[in-house]
C-alpha cells in the first residue's frame, strides 16, 4: 500500500513540476520535520506545525497550525511541491489536501524498523536518496550495536522498566517506548496490549520495576517526588536509586532522535555493558632478564555507545615498579589506544613465570582487567635432548619435551641432554645438578642423576642419563621428568624442567628366562649340582612353558612343564646327577624354554668346568657354602623387590599330578574328619541338654 | 413505593454495608493480600500483631485505605451537595456541578497543570472553586436576595464560560492537552494522606450544617413564600446552603477531578427508598454515596488491570441504568420527585 502511495507521489512529482524533485515542502507533524531536516531538507521547508521544536531552526518555520487540525489555507498559500503528513489520524486532512491537487505524501510509521523505512522513501521523494541511505546505515549501525549488546542478556538479566509520561500513565505493547525499553534490553513490567495508558500506585508496586524511567513531557521531574510516594519505599528501583528522566520527544516521536533514546535507554538499563571497552591481550607476560626494566604493549579499543574516561591502576607490588605510558586518558567511541606496560625484574626474582596481579582500566560505567605475568628469562637451559631406546635414536624427543612409544619391560632409555648458560658475560651457574625422574613405576619413582657441575657464561655441557625399565613394568604411559637446578653467583636460584612420556607397551606372547645359574660352577669328584631357573612371563596373556636343559656330551636332557600366568614368574631347580666316566673340561648347558605352541623361544648357556677328583673336600665344602649364601642373597633380594609376587611364584610351583591327586584325597579326609568331630560334638551338647532338663 | 419503615433499621444497615464494602474492597487489588493478613494490618493499631509483612502493611494502609476513605469523603460529599442543590434549586437536574463550582475548581487546576505546578494542583483548584463560588454569588445576588432562578443562570452560564477557558486552555496547551484531560477524567488513586485529612474535615464540616438545615430544606421544597410563612429566614438558609455544598464540591473536585452522575443519581435513589425527608435523605445519600463510589473504584482499577478506567465512565455506566430500574420498578416514586 506505502509502495503504491510512493509510486504515485513521485508519478505526481514528476508530471506536476518541471524540476523532478519537489522544492517547496509542508510537514504536518513533528516527526516528518525532524526527518527532513535531518535530510538536509532544512532550506526547502516553507511550512511547520506548531509542535515543532525540533531541530531549533523548524521553530522559525511559518506555522501552518497543529497536529490534528492544520490550517488548510495556509497550507495552500505557501504553494507547496508535496506535503508530508501521517498515516492514519491525518487521513481527512490528507484527503481534503489532494482535492486541492496538492502533492501528499503519508509516512506510516508502526514501528521503529519503519521509521528507517520511511526515511529512506522519503529521501527517495524528495531527491535525497544517498542522504537517506547514509543516515538509514549510520542509524541501523547504532541500533545494531545497541541490540548486539543485549543479544546475549538472559531473562534474568534484563531489568523491569516502568515508564510513566504522566502521573501513573505509561506504556503499553503499542507504544514506541515499548519497543525501544525491549531493543534496550529491559521489559516493560506492564504486558498490556494498549497504547499509553494509566495505571495506579500498587499495580506498580506489585510489577516491584528495576528502573523508572520518567519521560515527562517538557517537565523534569524531581526522581525525590517518585521516591516518596506511598509504598514506592519496596520497589526495586527506588532502593536502588534508578530513577531517571529521558527526553519524552525523542521517545514518542517516530524521527531519527528515537536511535538517541534508545542509547539513552540503553546506558541506563545496562551501563556496564554498553559502554564497554576491548584490551588486547587479555593477559600480558613480560619477559626479560633479572634486574633489568622490560615492558609490554596493551591496545584499549571502546566497543561502547558513548566516549568514556578510562583510568589505568594496578594492584601489583610496588617493588616491581609498574608503570603505565599514560594513567588515564579519554577515549572516543570506536577509538583504539595503545599503552605501554613497563616493569622492572628485581634481581632475586624467582626465575619462573609468576603472576604479579591485575592492571585494573576504569572507565564512566565498566571496569575491565588484564592480568600481568613476569617472566624472568631463564638463563639455565635445556638447548637440547636426544632420547635412545635400547640403542635406537627417537625422532619425536626434543628440548621441549615428547614422547617414547613401543617401550618393552627391560628396555633401556638413554638420554642425552644438553645443557647451556645462557648469560654472556659475568654469571657462573654452579652446582648444576640434572635429575631424571621416571615416575610411578610399580608404585615408586625411578630416579637417576647427573654430576654436579659448574657453567661459565656462554657454555654448555652435556650429560647422560640412563633408566633401564623392569621387567614387571605394567603396561601404561610414565612420566619423565627431567629437572636442571642451579645456583649462580649472586644467589639466584635456576630451575628448568622438561617433561617426557614413556609409553610401555608389552608383546602379546613373550616369556624369558630371566635367570639361570648352576650350582657348583666346578665339580671334581662330587657328581650333584643343581641348576636354578627363573622364568618370567612378560607377555600379555598366560603361556604354557616348556623348560629343557640339555648336553648331548654329558646327557643331560631334561624337560620340564610349566605353566606361567601373566605378569608371573616361576622359579624352578633341577637336581642333576652326572654320569663318573665324564672327562674333564668346559662343558655348556643349553637352557631353553619354548612358549606359545613351541612358536618362541628363549635360550640361556649355563657354563660348567669338571676338574680332577683332587681336592675334593675343600672344595666340596667352600662350593656348599657359597651355595648357601648366594641363594640366601637370592631370596633376601627379591622378598625386597617383589614379596608378592615371590609368594604366588611359590604357589604356583609345578606339582605332578600324582601329587595333586593325593593332596586331593588328604584334603577331603581332613574335611570328613573335622565334620565327624563336629556331629559328635553336637550330639553330646544335646545329650547334656536333655539330661540337665530332666533333672 | 415501598416505603422503608423502620428508619434505624435502615441507617443500620447501610452502616453494615458501608463497613462491609470497605471491607471487602480494600483486599481487592493486583498484590493479593489474604484476608487475614489485611485484618491483622488494620488491627495492627489497636493490637500489637507481631510480624506484619512491612509491603502489605504499607499497601493497605497507605495505598488502598486513603483511597478508600477519600471514595467515601468524595461520594458522601457529592451526594449531599446533589442532595442541597437539587432543594436548594427547586430542580431534580441539578447536581453538585451545575452552578460552575466544579468549573471553576477544573480551570484552577488546568492553570496549575498548565504551568507545571504539579503537587499545588489541588489548592489551585479549591481556590478556583472559591473565587468561581464568589463571582456566582454576586452574580446572582439581588439586593439582599438570591433569586434561585438568577442563580441557576449565573451558575450554568459562569460554568459554560469556565469550561470554554479550560478548552482554549487545552488547545493553548497543544500537546500538553492531555495532561488536562487526564485530571478531567477524574481519578482517587493520587492524592495524598494529609490532603484527605483536610477535605474530609471541610466536608464533614459541610455535610453538619447542610444535615442541621434539613428541616429547613424541607420547607424550602414547599415554596418560598410559605417557608417565610412559616417563619424562616429563608434568605439567610439559601445563602448557607449554597456556601456549603460548594465548598464541599470544590474541595472534593479540586482533588479527584470531575466525577459525573454521582450528585444526581444518587439523591434520587435514596428519596425512591426512603422518602423526600431530607434528615434522612443527607444521611441515606451520604452513605449510599460513598457506598457507590467505593464499588465503583474498585471495578474502575481491577477491571482492565493493570490499566485503569477514569472512574467517571464506571459511575455513568453502572449508576445510570441502575437509576433507570429503580425509576421503573417503583414508578410511584416519581411523586415524589414531582414534588418538587
Amino acid at each position: 500500500m506505502k509502495r503504491i502511495f510512493l509510486f504515485i507521489a513521485m508519478f505526481l512529482i514528476s508530471i506536476l513540476s518541471v524540476n523532478a524533485y519537489p522544492e517547496r515542502i509542508v510537514s504536518i507533524a513533528p516527526s516528518n520535520t525532524e526527518i527532513l531536516f535531518a535530510l538536509g531538507l532544512g532550506d526547502n521547508i516553507v511550512g511547520v506545525t506548531d509542535y515543532c521544536d525540533y531541530p531549533e531552526e523548524a521553530r522559525d518555520k511559518p506555522k501552518v497550525g497543529d497536529f490534528s487540525n492544520p490550517s488548510i489555507e495556509t497550507i495552500v498559500s505557501l504553494n507547496p511541491d508535496i506535503v508530508f503528513a501521517v498515516a492514519g489520524v491525518q487521513m481527512p486532512i490528507v484527503e481534503n489536501l489532494r482535492n486541492l491537487n496538492i502533492t501528499v505524501y503519508q509516512v506510516d510509521i508502526s514501528s521503529i524498523d519503519d521509521i528507517l523505512t520511511e526515511i529512506q522513501n522519503i529521501g527517495d521523494v524528495t531527491g535525497k536518496t544517498n542522504e537517506a541511505e547514509a543516515l538509514v546505515s549510520g542509524l541501523r549501525n547504532r541500533i545494531n550495536v545497541v541490540e548486539e549488546k543485549t543479544r546475549a542478556l538472559s531473562e534474568n538479566e534484563k531489568p523491569k522498566v516502568y515508564i510513566e509520561v504522566w502521573t501513573y500513565w505509561t506504556a503499553g505493547k503499542n507504544t514506541f517506548a515499548y519497543d525501544l525499553i525491549e531493543k534496550a534490553g529491559g521489559k516493560n513490567v506492564f504486558d498490556v496490549e494498549q497504547s499509553w495508558f494509566l495505571t495506579n500506585a500498587e499495580n506498580v508496586i506489585n510489577a516491584n520495576p528495576d528502573v523508572i524511567l520518567l519521560a515527562y513531557h517538557g517537565v523534569y521531574v524531581d526522581p525525590q517526588e517518585i521516591k516518596s510516594r506511598e509504598g514506592f519505599e519496596f520497589i526495586n528501583a527506588v532502593q536502588n536509586n534508578k530513577v531517571y528522566n529521558i527526553d519524552s520527544d525523542a521517545v514518542v516521536r517516530a524521527g531519527p532522535r528515537i536511535v538517541d533514546s534508545l542509547e539513552e535507554m540503553a546506558l541506563i538499563l545496562h551501563p556496564g555493558i554498553m559502554n564497554s571497552f576491548l584490551i588486547e591481550p587479555t593477559t600480558l607476560t613480560l619477559e626479560g632478564d633479572l634486574n633489568n626494566a622490560v615492558s609490554g604493549t596493551i591496545e584499549i579499543t571502546n566497543t561502547g555507545i558513548a566516549d568514556d574516561e578510562i583510568s589505568i591502576s594496578t594492584n601489583i607490588d610496588s617493588k616491581y615498579d609498574v608503570s603505565f605510558s599514560q594513567d588515564s586518558f579519554s577515549l572516543n567511541k570506536g577509538k583504539s589506544k595503545s599503552i605501554t606496560v613497563t616493569a622492572f625484574i628485581p634481581e632475586d626474582e624467582e626465575i619462573k613465570t609468576k603472576l604479579l596481579g591485575t592492571i585494573y582500566l576504569t572507565g564512566k560505567d565498566y571496569s575491565n582487567s588484564l592480568l600481568l605475568y613476569l617472566s624472568p628469562n631463564n638463563n639455565l637451559r635445556i638447548e637440547d635432548i636426544d632420547a635412545y631406546l635400547d640403542g635406537k635414536k627417537e625422532s619425536k624427543i626434543d628440548e621441549e619435551g615428547g614422547k617414547i612409544d613401543n617401550v618393552l619391560p627391560g628396555s633401556t632409555i638413554k638420554l642425552i641432554i644438553k645443557i647451556n648458560n645462557d648469560y654472556e658475560e659475568d654469571v657462573e651457574i654452579e652446582d648444576i645438578l640434572v635429575t631424571g625422574t621416571l615416575i610411578d613405576i610399580n608404585d615408586k619413582d625411578l630416579e637417576e642423576e647427573s654430576d654436579e657441575f659448574d657453567l661459565k657464561p656462554g657454555k654448555s655441557e652435556t650429560i647422560t642419563l640412563t633408566f633401564d625399565i623392569p621387567l614387571n613394568v605394567e603396561e601404561d604411559n610414565y612420566e619423565l621428568d627431567i629437572n636442571v637446578e642451579g645456583e649462580d653467583n649472586n644467589g639466584v636460584e635456576y630451575l628448568s624442567s622438561v617433561k617426557l612420556k614413556i609409553e610401555v607397551e608389552k608383546e602379546k606372547n613373550k616369556v624369558i628366562i630371566q635367570s639361570t645359574k648352576i650350582n657348583p660352577e666346578s665339580i671334581s669328584c662330587q657328581r650333584n649340582i643343581k641348576v636354578y631357573n627363573k622364568i618370567i612371563n612378560i607377555g600379555r596373556t598366560d603361556e604354557d612353558v616348556k623348560l629343557l636343559i640339555q648336553n648331548s656330551e654329558l646327557g643331560i636332557d631334561l624337560e620340564k612343564n610349566i605353566e606361567i600366568e601373566e605378569d608371573k614368574s616361576v622359579e624352578t631347580d633341577f637336581s642333576l646327577d652326572l654320569r663318573d666316566d665324564i672327562p674333564n673340561g668346559k662343558y655348556n648347558l643349553d637352557v631353553t624354554i619354548f612358549y606359545k605352541d613351541n612358536q618362541k623361544t628363549d635360550k640361556k648357556i649355563l657354563d660348567l668346568s669338571i676338574d680332577n677328583c683332587v681336592e675334593k673336600t675343600n672344595s666340596n665344602n667352600k662350593e656348599n657354602n657359597n651355595e648357601k649364601v648366594l641363594a640366601q642373597n637370592q631370596i633376601k633380594s627379591e622378598d625386597i623387590q617383589n614379596p608378592k609376587e615371590k609368594i604366588t611364584a611359590q604357589i604356583i610351583q609345578p606339582i605332578t599330578e600324582k601329587n595333586s591327586k593325593s593332596a586331593r584325597i588328604r584334603g577331603v579326609l581332613l574335611y570328613i574328619l573335622f565334620g565327624l568331630i563336629f556331629v559328635v560334638l553336637v550330639c553330646l551338647l544335646i545329650l547334656a541338654i536333655i539330661l540337665t532338663r530332666r533333672k | 413505593m415501598i416505603k422503608i419503615r423502620n428508619k434505624a433499621l435502615f441507617f443500620l444497615s447501610l452502616i453494615f454495608i458501608l463497613v462491609l464494602t470497605m471491607s471487602i474492597c480494600i483486599s481487592i487489588g493486583p498484590v493479593n493480600i489474604p484476608i487475614k493478613e489485611t485484618v491483622k494490618i488494620l488491627l495492627s493499631h489497636i493490637v500489637d500483631f507481631q510480624a506484619i509483612n512491612q509491603t502489605y502493611s504499607t499497601i493497605i494502609l497507605k495505598i488502598r485505605l486513603p483511597r478508600i476513605i477519600l471514595a467515601v469523603i468524595t461520594g458522601a460529599a457529592l451526594s449531599v451537595a446533589g442532595v442541597a442543590f437539587q432543594a436548594l434549586l427547586r430542580n431534580p437536574l441539578a447536581d453538585p456541578y451545575v452552578l460552575g463550582v466544579s468549573s471553576g475548581a477544573a480551570l484552577g487546576a488546568s492553570i496549575g497543570i498548565a504551568l507545571g505546578l504539579l503537587s499545588l494542583t489541588p489548592f489551585i483548584g479549591f481556590i478556583g472553586a472559591l473565587v468561581t463560588m464568589y463571582i456566582v454569588y454576586n452574580l446572582a445576588k439581588t439586593g439582599q436576595r438570591i433569586p434561585v432562578t438568577s442563580l441557576l443562570l449565573a451558575g450554568v452560564v459562569m460554568g459554560a464560560f469556565l469550561a470554554s477557558l479550560i478548552s482554549l486552555l487545552m488547545s493553548l496547551l497543544g500537546e500538553n492537552m492531555h495532561k488536562i484531560m487526564f485530571w478531567l477524567m477524574g481519578s482517587l488513586s493520587h492524592a495524598n494522606t494529609n490532603l484527605i485529612i483536610i477535605v474530609f474535615v471541610l466536608v464533614l464540616i459541610g455535610i453538619i450544617i447542610i444535615y442541621s438545615l434539613s428541616r429547613e430544606l424541607n420547607i424550602i421544597l414547599l415554596g418560598e413564600e410559605s417557608a417565610q410563612h412559616l417563619g424562616v429566614s429563608i434568605e439567610l438558609v439559601k445563602k448557607i446552603l449554597f456556601v456549603s455544598a460548594s465548598l464541599i464540591t470544590g474541595a472534593v473536585v479540586s482533588i479527584t477531578g470531575l466525577i459525573g452522575f454521582v450528585g444526581l443519581i444518587i439523591p434520587h435513589t435514596v428519596r425512591l427508598l426512603i422518602g423526600p425527608k431530607h434528615n434522612n435523605l443527607i444521611l441515606g445519600s451520604a452513605l449510599v454515596g460513598s457506598i457507590f463510589l467505593i464499588i465503583a473504584d474498585t471495578i474502575a482499577r481491577t477491571i482492565i488491570a493493570p490499566a485503569e478506567i477514569p472512574i467517571g465512565v464506571i459511575t455513568a455506566l453502572v449508576g445510570a441504568p441502575f437509576f433507570l430500574f429503580l425509576l421503573i420498578k417503583k414508578k410511584k416514586g416519581l411523586k415524589n420527585i414531582s414534588s418538587f
